[in-house]
């Protein structure tokens, strides 16, 4: 069996090409350099509780029907390698948030945040917070719409935006334009009413 | 009920959060040229710097980036 390195960039397409002939070893050339990119890479992710051959023999089928869209912008490999990982810690995502529920309704529960918690050395740096966060409550539940509210709910609860659309039957770019505009919203609002840059990153520090 | 450590993420994101050109789509077709040109030590074209700042806005892309630099040092190490 040949080194990757053996084959030019160049020659992935020729070779995984549907009438080539050494199709075979390429495709397996190919599943044997990506179970050897993702075999760690994945496995500290997420609980990393996925089979990396499974992983690999979808981003394989994926790959070999977008042959036609690779742009020769990057070398082919690492082409397939962001096709295979972003395959793989989809899956890992899935499989680590099922437990976790977001409430979808439309009309969805107010957004309730805790300031007690917070940690502060002096009774004014707690009131400043307090302050801080009675504020973003109060715009997150008046200013955002239904579906920015909900998926601002689910950023906070810790899912990632590609878990959120699949919960709200929606898709990863809508969802991101959502949570980007509410912070965006969020941000301008908070400004408006008097709160900088300065002061939030004060109460995050 | 949300704690302030689950609050704290939220702020810093609003904090940060500048206008992005980018969808996750958009910075995922780019994502292979921006990988190699950031490890060469490139310079970024206006196309790349685009889907740097995307990366700086959507940790989920972020995310998978970080996986994709460490998956293509191990793949490359015979």
């Amino acid at each position: 069996m040949r080194e990757i390195g053996e084959t030019g960039q160049d020659d992935w397409l020729k070779r995984l090409h549907v009438d080539a002939s050494g199709r075979d070893q390429a495709i397996e050339e190919l599943r044997c350099y990506l179970v050897r990119g993702l075999t760690k890479s994945l496995s500290h992710r997420y609980g990393g509780k996925l089979q990396i051959e499974d992983v690999v023999q979808v981003a394989l089928l994926k790959i070999l029907s977008s042959l036609d869209s690779f742009q020769h912008r990057s070398r082919f490999t690492t082409w397939a390698l962001s096709i295979a990982t972003r395959i793989g810690i989809s899956e890992l995502r899935r499989h680590y948030y099922r437990d976790v529920s977001l409430d979808t309704s439309s009309s969805g529960s107010k957004i309730q945040l805790d300031v007690e918690d917070a940690s502060a050395n002096r009774a004014e740096q707690y009131e400043e917070r307090k302050e801080l966060v009675t504020k973003l409550e109060k715009l997150i539940n008046e200013t955002l719409t239904d579906k920015q509210r909900i998926a601002i709910q689910g950023t906070l609860a810790g899912l990632s935006v590609e878990v959120i659309a699949e919960r709200l039957k929606s898709n990863r770019n809508a969802v991101y334009k959502l949570v980007h505009d509410a912070r965006l919203r969020l941000r301008q609002e908070l400004e408006s009413e008097g709160i900088t840059i300065e002061d939030i990153e004060m109460n995050v520090a | 009920m949300f704690s302030y450590s689950q609050v704290i993420g939220l702020l810093t994101s609003i904090a940060t959060a500048v206008p992005d050109t980018l969808d996750c789509d958009g910075c995922f077709e780019m994502i292979s040229e921006f990988a190699e040109a950031e490890i060469r030590g490139d310079e970024l074209s206006v196309g790349l710097k685009s889907v740097q700042l995307h990366l700086s806005q959507c940790p989920c892309c972020a995310y998978e980036y970080e996986a994709l630099l460490e998956a293509i040092r191990d793949a490359e190490t015979k």
